[in-house]
């Protein structure tokens, strides 16, 4: 799937950050800093971001 | 009734109500998230989709980029006026292979484009093409969340109330007539403005009220 634009339970635009969450985690930075640095305070913004899976088309 | 700012960013807005009650907060809430009017797209004419989405998938996630709104220069399709303008128009004309962004709209009022460039809508293969024309218009949360221009929420404060820090003690007496309020924007409206706006709109709601109460006297 394609990240969703927006937070499913708050409404928050997160798609902006997703590319920038996907590079910096896998070169090895810890998931967590990396949400906290984004600015993803909310479980329900960091969920969408834990739990994604790409599939590329 | 006393107001005072205790944390502002761009995006978000901290402050506290004093003196006032739980319906009051909470209509200042529901009038933020559910009647300040943002642009978004609702209406989209496909000229050409051979991306990977159905149209349907795809207009729905076009729908759902924040868009700048300048609210003087827009006006809701049915409070307009005949001279008034209520729609935006955006085209988008890209060619693969690449990830098509909210950045590639091509958006007629330079003022009113999206917030963030960097929204990833969808990966079109080699060659395959998407054109389409996109109309914005100025809606309210309540019709859709995708007009609702932010977050609002408030929590009682403790009575011995310092700074921010406070909130989360646990063991302190609660106020029941002191508020303290955290507006986030999604970016179409400053914190600001959409507290403000939410004023006007509630004095407006409240006029009308009377005058249907009285004409029931
Ligand atoms: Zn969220």
């Amino acid at each position: 799937m394609i990240i969703p634009i927006r937070c499913i339970s708050c409404g928050k635009p997160v798609a902006q950050l997703w590319e920038q969450y996907k590079e910096r985690t896998k070169n090895g930075e810890d998931p967590q800093k990396v949400l906290d640095e984004l600015g993803l305070k909310r479980y329900c913004c960091r969920s969408l971001f834990v739990g994604h899976i790409v599939m590329n088309f | 009734m006393e107001i005072s700012i205790l944390d502002k960013k761009d995006n978000e807005l901290i402050f506290m109500i004093k003196g006032i009650n739980n319906a009051i907060a909470n209509t200042i809430r529901r009038t933020i998230i559910s009647d300040v009017p943002t642009l978004a797209v609702d209406e989209i004419n496909f000229v050409k989709n051979q991306g990977p989405l159905y149209d349907e998938i795809l207009a729905h996630r076009i729908g759902l980029i924040p868009i700048k709104t300048d609210l003087k220069a827009y006006s809701l399709k049915e409070e307009a006026t005949t001279k008034a303008i209520t729609e935006l128009k955006l085209t988008l004309k890209v060619k693969g292979p690449k990830t098509v962004y909210s950045g590639d709209f091509k958006s007629k009022d330079e003022k009113c484009i999206p917030v963030y460039n960097n929204i990833p809508l969808v990966t079109l293969l080699k060659d395959k093409e998407l054109v389409l024309e996109a109309t914005a218009v100025l809606g309210k949360g309540k019709d859709h969340m995708k007009f609702s221009p932010g977050l609002c929420y408030y929590v009682n404060a403790p009575v011995k109330f310092k700074d921010l820090n406070d909130l989360k003690s646990e063991d302190s007496e609660i106020s029941k007539e002191n508020f303290v309020f955290f507006i986030e924007s999604w970016g179409q409206l400053t914190p600001k403005q959409m507290f403000d706006e939410s004023m006007d709109i509630l004095d407006k709601n409240l006029a009308e009220f009377s005058k249907k109460i009285e004409k029931a006297k």
